[in-house]
């Protein structure tokens, strides 16, 4: 396998885990807000619009490192959960189902990001040298 | 107890150690919709925290099953990591007043508790696939042996 294929699988692989520990960073900085913890509500917010960036960088990685298409539609997938999440706070006021689907969302995030990292990690592993 | 009826007390314990194991899933994600609900003020917390004390209840369960379940070592200590760490999700909230910060690990710590009750229950239902169940053998000279079931 190309050189470059592999780096940018590897690349991969770190931004899974990497997302993966910033929606759980992310739950952690809401737990400050919720047990008032000298956190606020701005601080859960604006901390996704800056790890959401991982996303189409891990979708280019993908595409240069010739992975699996299920990988690649799975992390299409995850982008749109994202950006989901990201609008369901906004709308919760007038459909209220939005709400609780925020958290159970927060779920789906997290392991998918989990599972793209192992996917991706086992087809560098699997690769013949 | 003659060893077909020990083959059959192995293959039920671990039919039951695959439904807590999901179930154990299912309420995760459960208690994440309720705490949706409390947060966006759809309703209050109580039912939440209701269901919470009950959640490591499966998790027990699991652990008395996997004895005659006979699972492997690794798998029944993730059980009690399992156990462990809904325990420690229960208790947590209860450091709001003087530690908040640690109380505000409920949340992470509930992904986590999903993460591995995802991973105990795929385990379970690889062990329920396996066409051996391994029973303690009578004879001696030998700690145990493979039968098929």
């Amino acid at each position: 396998m190309p050189a470059r294929i592999v780096r940018a699988r590897r690349g991969y692989v770190w931004l899974a885990w990497l997302f993966a520990a910033c929606v759980v960073l992310q739950v952690f900085l809401l737990g400050l807000e919720v047990f008032e913890a000298g956190a606020d509500a701005a601080l859960h917010r604006d901390f996704a619009y800056i790890y959401g960036w991982l996303l189409p960088v891990m979708l280019l990685l993908a595409r240069v490192g010739r992975l699996a298409a299920g990988i690649v539609v799975l992390t299409a997938t995850l982008l749109v959960l994202y950006a989901t999440q990201t609008l369901m706070p906004a709308f919760a006021e007038h459909i209220t189902l939005l709400g609780p689907l925020h958290a159970m969302n927060a779920l789906a995030l997290f392991g998918l990001g989990v599972l793209l990292a192992r996917k991706a990690a086992g087809s560098i592993s699997n690769e013949p040298t | 107890m003659s060893r077909p009826d020990e083959i059959a007390v192995q293959r039920k314990a671990r039919v039951v150690l695959a439904v807590l194991g999901w179930m154990t899933v299912v309420v995760i994600i459960v208690q994440f919709f309720l705490a949706g609900v409390g947060l966006f003020g759809v309703a209050g917390m109580e039912t939440h925290m209701l269901i919470g004390y009950w959640v490591p209840l499966p998790p027990l369960l699991m652990l008395v099953a996997a004895w005659p379940a006979r699972v492997d070592r690794r798998t029944g200590w993730l059980i009690a990591g399992l156990f462990g760490l809904l325990i420690v999700q229960t208790s947590l909230p209860a450091f709001r007043d003087d530690l908040p910060v640690i109380a505000a690990l409920h949340p992470p710590n509930a992904l986590l508790s999903f993460w591995l009750s995802v991973v105990v229950a795929r385990r379970l239902m690889e062990l329920l696939r396996q066409p051996r169940v391994r029973v303690a053998s009578p004879s001696a000279g030998r700690d145990r042996a493979d039968v098929s079931a």
